[in-house]
């Protein structure tokens, strides 16, 4: 990604955008506040446009080659379904399935099916506990999804 | 008042009270060092269980709790940059850059003296201030207000260390964001996307949580270390004696912090996360080396947490006098006192005395007690965390962050709303808009709002709107530290230019 400036810039007027229309059928003591705000916000988005020019440093972003963003999107996706799946497993299978999967893929070193046994045997007990302190002490009920 | 406090500080040396407020403390620093738990969360959960004991030792419980979980919010702030609680913000900017050099323990040690310091210099003002100046907030009006959270905002220049016009996007994005919901005036709603859930308004721990948790955690997946990326803890010889050393050549930050989180939790509504952000702001601007803050120094840490727990007392300062709680979670204990039968104002000096300086008096002790317990459990923390492998650390901090999120008001759509700021947050500090002006305009966004529409509404019915907003005393004296705060990094560049000029030639 080239000039990371200009990419905020866009990004941040297309924002400025939705919420000046979706704020044009407020009322008149409840649209005032986001529309300063809009204005404000675009203005200095256009600053942060004409300063990229002015000093045209490379901003480049997501371009590190040390870093393998395959494995990373991974992780993220990993979370995202992991909170999505809450719902429909439970929160303590859909955590301690979870925490597993991204555990092994961190770790390299450590796959052997005794050593990913033991781990999930630790994630497992963490989890309980944790799950035990909240919903009985605290008396937080969790979602429990068709599984438990 | 003597022989009520001579009565009280037997009451709290009685054994049952001392173990309560013991108790209070440590369980209060075990729900503030875990991510989205916070203060409020904790007293509000044990208010019900309170309601049969004894109102003594139901208050010094919560008294404890509320100390201890302030306190305790450092321990993550400072170990994985992410504040247990939000009164912890400010204490992540250095806090988190000292342990990334391996001084985590040196960190918490800094803050635990810190906030000991600035909880009893909390207290005194509690017990000899509090009629005074509870009167005072009680002069804040709308206009007052807005131009508080006006003076807020110039924080946002120290906030972005990076650039100055970054931060002000990020904080203008922060108070766009905290107009989603229904409008607290008019009664729109507002940018919900169709979504019942977000009527509420965007929730500010699951935002805090996200913002702060997520990036890190990718973070971590990133340098993929054996460890976390925070350097192994380093033992080091007399860390207590010399930070100690080191803050009490220090006084005038201490104090300096102590009494802006005094202040600032007097204000309704305004909370350790401001006092703590007003009080940072201060040191980096008195600093000789204001350069250095934001990179690790001892100083930052001293004024972030010297001030949030100087402001626990400072928000029950008007509680007490005259049930506004200045925070949230005193209005959770406004409740307990309800509960016990107990109406805040003069009676609760005479009638129930005994039971409000018992309370008063604990939480000295409950500020001491912080001292043994953080030192100890400080190191004990820091090696455990700096020694858990990435492997585990990352998804158990996600997980952390899914309970804390969830658990505030069981809802998973805030867990949602976590993630989103965690996206957000990971992609804005890549391209170099740091978390802090976010969080600080969502922090600011309803008060400035409401200050705003209110002056504008008290200006049309007195005829004159700009007479509302520049003639009253508080507001010309925030306008005038507006002015400072907002013209000080300009004034310090400029001085600094010529210094360094002066020195070239």
């Amino acid at each position: 990604m080239r000039n990371a400036d200009r990419i905020s810039f866009f990004v941040i007027i297309g924002i400025c955008i939705y919420f000046w229309i979706e704020s044009r059928g407020f009322g008149k003591y409840g649209v005032l506040f986001p529309q300063v705000i809009v204005f404000i916000l675009g203005l200095l988005a256009c600053v942060l446009f004409v300063v990229s020019f002015i000093e045209p440093k490379d901003r480049a972003v997501f371009r590190d080659k040390t870093l393998r963003y395959g494995f990373i999107l991974l992780i993220i996706f990993l979370f995202i379904a992991w909170i999505a799946l809450i719902r429909f497993m439970g929160f303590v299978v859909s955590s301690i399935l979870f925490i597993s999967i991204i555990n092994v893929l961190i770790d390299k070193k450590k796959r052997t099916p005794l050593a990913i046994t033991v781990k999930v045997l630790i994630i497992g007990v963490t989890v309980g506990a944790f799950y035990l302190f909240f919903s009985k002490l605290l008396l937080v009920s969790f979602p429990k999804g068709f599984l438990f | 008042m003597h022989s009520l406090f001579i009565k009280a500080i037997f009451n709290v040396f009685a054994p049952n009270t001392f173990f309560l407020i013991a108790l209070g403390v440590g369980s209060g620093i075990i729900v503030g060092a875990l991510p989205g738990l916070t203060a409020t969360m904790a007293i509000a959960l044990l208010v019900p269980f309170t309601f049969t004991m004894n109102p003594v030792h139901g208050l010094v419980l919560l008294g404890g709790i509320y100390c201890g979980a302030i306190y305790g919010g450092s321990f993550s702030a400072i170990l994985i940059n992410t504040p247990g609680t939000p009164s912890a913000i400010a204490t992540t900017f250095d806090g988190y850059a000292l342990a990334k050099k391996g001084d985590s323990y040196k960190a918490i040690v800094t803050a635990t003296i810190s906030s000991v310091i600035g909880g009893l210099i909390g207290v005194c003002f509690l017990i000899f201030l509090s009629p005074p100046l509870s009167k005072a907030s009680l002069k804040f009006g709308p206009p007052e207000f807005f131009w508080l959270t006006v003076f807020g905002l110039t924080i946002i220049a120290t906030l972005a260390s990076k650039s100055i016009l970054k931060g002000l996007i990020g904080g203008a994005f922060g108070l766009l964001v905290s107009t989603i919901g229904i409008a607290s005036i008019g009664g729109n709603v507002r940018f919900t996307f169709g979504t019942l859930s977000l009527q509420d308004g965007i929730g500010l721990i699951p935002a805090l949580i996200g913002i702060f948790c997520i990036p890190e955690v990718i973070n971590m997946v990133e340098q993929r270390d054996t460890h976390y990326n925070v350097i192994p803890y380093r033992k080091q010889k007399d860390v207590v004696k010399n930070v100690t050393l080191k803050l009490l050549k220090r006084p005038i930050l201490l104090i300096r912090s102590a009494v802006i989180g005094t202040i600032v939790g007097i204000i309704p509504g305004a909370g350790g996360n401001i006092a703590a952000m007003v009080s940072y702001n201060e040191a980096v601007r008195a600093s000789k080396h204001p350069d250095k803050f934001g990179r690790g120094i001892i100083e930052g840490v001293a004024a972030a947490e010297a001030s949030n727990n100087a402001e626990v007392s400072g928000s029950l300062i008007p509680l007490l006098t005259l049930g506004i709680p200045g925070a949230p979670p005193a209005a959770v204990l406004l409740g307990a006192l309800l509960l016990q039968g107990m109406r805040p104002g003069a009676e609760l000096f005479s009638v129930h005395g005994h039971i409000t300086y018992t309370f008063i008096i604990s939480l000295i002790i409950a500020n001491l007690l912080i001292l043994p317990m953080g030192i100890y459990s400080g190191k004990l923390v820091s090696k455990l965390i700096t020694n858990i492998p990435v492997a585990f650390l990352a998804p158990f901090v996600v997980f952390l962050s899914v309970i804390g999120s969830y658990s505030i008001n069981r809802n998973l759509f805030n867990v949602y709303v976590m993630l989103f700021f965690g996206l957000v947050g990971y992609i804005g500090r890549k391209v170099e808009f740091g978390p802090g002006p976010i969080v600080l305009g969502l922090i600011l966004g309803k008060i400035c709002e409401e200050g705003l529409v209110q002056s504008i509404l008290m200006g049309r019915a007195a005829g004159s709107i700009l007479q509302i907003f520049f003639t009253r005393p508080i507001s010309i004296i925030l306008i005038f530290l507006t002015i400072i705060s907002a013209g000080w990094p300009v004034i310090r560049k400029f001085t600094g230019g010529k210094r360094r000029y002066a020195k070239r030639g």
